[in-house]
């Protein structure tokens, strides 16, 4: 059993017989052709580029009608591409004038463009080197007349590891057979990952070297939650994970009528589900299942994804999508929560490299101690209130002067905005992360000052307890159900309470239906979780009368530990919706 | 038709991340509309339009004076077309990018 582990893009655990694609290395057979055939090989030359155009164009409107316009857009720059006449015009010049081969004069020519735009150390521009060579893999495929079969006749399900895989490969996979994909390279920001996300298969990329010990053929667990790939796994993970999937498949039937219903209890109390999202695509995940708007959209992957900062027009771009996407449903930005887990290359400098670094300069205090950069990201915020339902929400606020400080710098730029007569929400809300001992403590005082409150018990549980759950020798301590964790939880939701201010529980914890009842029973009527849990979220609510949520939660408030208040919990679920258990926390 | 007219121009980037794919891709889907032959200079270098690889190589950044020049029996619209994407910084409505 090996294990391999990757950027987790698209979630989702699958397991199957595994169908290796190496690095596709097209040998380029001739470079030369004879003087009396450059007619022949210039006319190849051109069959080669029709073909690939209709391909294309059969991608865009498959891709288009799949997934969405947006999605086709990437393929209408890769028409552009192979109908541009300077490409054009320098193969047929090299065929013509040196005698070169179509095959390597493609190569050579479209080479050199990536190879200059990657020189320039533009990020828009260096990543359109992938879609170069997607474009060099379509022609040198069409005139070697090789192609990957592997994926086009498949009969049976395959788990797919590969190189790498090209937009549009991964755009055309055949999702009746190909359970899911994982790659050696890529970056969270491909267009790769992102029409993963898109068709909803579990998918990995940037696992590194992995494709030399595997022949194919060898059974491979995917697990697109956490971002591992298992070869061989042994035989109790097999079983695990199989029976697993029998129960999900059977109860991913029934959730799917969940999609249409609202989230209310049988006594008839409304409960808010919405959605947590990190990339614009996935606001449709968050719309499909009947969320009631985006409750935390992080923004951190526009940070991730390059070596340059991103521009007001990034960040705007990219908040219009997803307000618009959602019409008159809330979205609420939080601005940048860089932690010492994901570091961009462009902030490194910045960031200190001490001992504790998740005690130390991240999130909020990074935003104010780089104020052009954080009014960048407030002004395209501001600007794109005015398109649907905004709100502002600061990370890891952990004393009142950083709350000010950061809403005073909210009104600096809001004057600004005004003064250049561009337009935005003047009453946008502005609410805060709970994430911090220090906002809990002090939670009434806050409450006077904020819109509203959203917890984020990862980091909360992580500061109260003192414990880094990635390191195995302490994650045991890091345990949602903590009786400290409900008190803390239920303090805020008291001061909020006092001065009529909205809560939401947006970490993990509000994912796992298990603790839907207890929050329900504490007061808490707002829940933001990742899309996938949306469903079965409802079902929780909607078999559950606030009565019986109080009762719960008063009986977990009883409990002093933290293994009896999640034991206690688990055994409620099982009561409540039974098919629900077992397929939660894998 | 009309007559043969060349017609020149000096044209602004606006866009804070220079001539990047967006706009990229609307100049040369525009500029395809046109006979003309429409170039833009910068820095001694000389793209045509209607070649997204050539504007790309063209790497003109924010700020960066281009000259335009139209040459063909539609030179005056082509000129007033291009000229425009600039003017407006590339912020077309939607009907525009498709």
């Amino acid at each position: 059993m090996k294990v391999y582990t990757g950027i987790a893009v698209s979630p989702g655990v699958v397991s199957g017989p595994v169908l290796v694609l190496g690095s596709e290395n097209f040998r380029i057979p001739r470079k030369y052709v004879s003087r009396d055939a450059i007619d022949d090989e210039v006319h190849r030359f051109h069959a080669a580029l029709e073909h690939v155009c209709r391909d294309i164009k059969s991608n865009e409107q498959l891709v288009s009608a799949q997934l969405g316009a947006q999605y086709g857009a990437i393929f209408s720059a890769h028409l552009q591409m192979a109908q541009d006449p300077r490409l054009i015009r320098e193969v047929e010049a090299l065929i013509r004038e040196q005698t070169r081969s179509p095959e390597f004069s493609v190569s050579r020519v479209l080479r050199s463009y990536a190879e200059q735009l990657e020189k320039m150390g533009d990020r828009y521009l260096s990543e359109r080197s992938a879609d170069i060579f997607d474009l060099e893999k379509r022609l040198l495929r069409q005139l070697l007349g090789e192609s990957r079969e592997e994926l086009r006749n498949l009969t049976e399900p395959v788990i797919v590891l590969a190189h790498d895989l090209t937009p549009s490969e991964t755009a055309t996979l055949d999702t009746r057979f190909v359970l899911g994909f994982a790659t050696e390279v890529g970056g969270r920001t491909s267009h790769t990952a992102i029409l993963a996300g898109a068709l909803e298969i579990p998918a990995i990329v940037g696992l590194g070297r992995c494709l030399a010990g595997v022949s194919g053929g060898e059974t491979v667990i995917l697990d697109g939650d956490n971002g591992r790939v298992i070869i061989d796994p042994d035989s109790e993970t097999v079983a695990r994970v199989q029976h697993m999937q029998i129960r999900s498949e059977k109860i991913r039937k029934r959730l799917g009528l969940m999609e249409a219903l609202p989230a209310e209890t049988l006594d008839g109390q409304r409960v808010t589900i919405c959605g947590n999202i990190e990339f614009p695509e996935e606001v449709r995940h968050c719309i499909k299942r009947g969320a009631d708007g985006v409750g935390l959209y992080r923004t951190e992957f526009l940070f991730l994804s390059g070596n340059r900062e991103p521009s007001e027009s990034d960040h705007y771009e990219a908040y219009c999508r997803v307000v618009e996407a959602c019409g008159d449903l809330p979205v609420v930005i939080r601005t940048l929560d860089i932690g010492a887990d994901k570091v961009p290359k462009l902030l490194e400098s910045q960031f200190s490299k001490s001992q504790n670094p998740m005690l130390g300069l991240r999130s909020i205090r990074l935003s104010l101690l780089n104020t052009p950069m954080f009014k960048r990201q407030l002004r395209a915020i501001l600007r794109a209130s005015v398109h649907g339902n905004v709100r502002v929400m600061f990370p890891l606020i952990s004393t009142l002067l950083e709350f000010r400080q950061a809403k005073m710098i909210l009104m600096d730029v809001m004057e600004d905005l005004e003064d250049e007569g561009i337009p935005f929400q003047r009453n946008i809300p502005i609410g805060m992360m709970v994430e911090v001992p220090s906002a809990v403590i002090l939670a009434e005082e806050f409450a006077r000052e904020v819109d509203f409150f959203s917890i984020g018990t990862n980091d909360l549980i992580q500061y109260t307890l003192a414990c880094d759950r990635s390191d195995p020798a302490v994650a045991n301590l890091y345990r949602s159900g903590d009786p400290s964790i409900l008190r803390l939880i239920q303090m805020v939701l008291r001061a909020a309470e006092k001065y009529g201010k909205p809560v939401t529980v947006c970490g993990q914890m509000s994912s796992e239906p298990r603790f839907i009842p207890l929050l329900l029973g504490m007061g808490l009527r707002s829940l933001s979780a990742t899309p996938q849990a949306i469903p079965r979220l409802k079902e929780v609510v909607r078999n559950l009368s606030i009565s019986e949520a109080v009762r719960i939660s008063q009986h977990a408030f009883s409990l002093d530990l933290a293994r009896d208040v999640e034991h206690y919990l688990q055994g409620e679920l099982s009561r409540i919706c039974p098919d629900l258990v077992d397929t939660v926390g894998f | 038709m009309e007559a043969e007219g060349v017609v020149c121009r000096q044209v602004r980037v606006i866009p804070e991340d220079g001539l990047h794919l967006r706009p990229l891709q609307l100049l040369v889907r525009r500029a395809l509309t046109f006979s003309s032959t429409i170039t833009l200079t910068f820095d001694g270098r000389r793209a045509d339009v209607k070649s997204a690889f050539d504007l790309m190589l063209l790497a003109a950044p924010t700020g960066a004076i281009l000259n335009l020049e139209t040459s063909g029996s539609d030179a005056a619209a082509a000129a007033d077309a291009i000229s425009e994407l600039f003017e407006t910084g590339f912020s077309i409505s939607g009907s525009e990018i498709r």
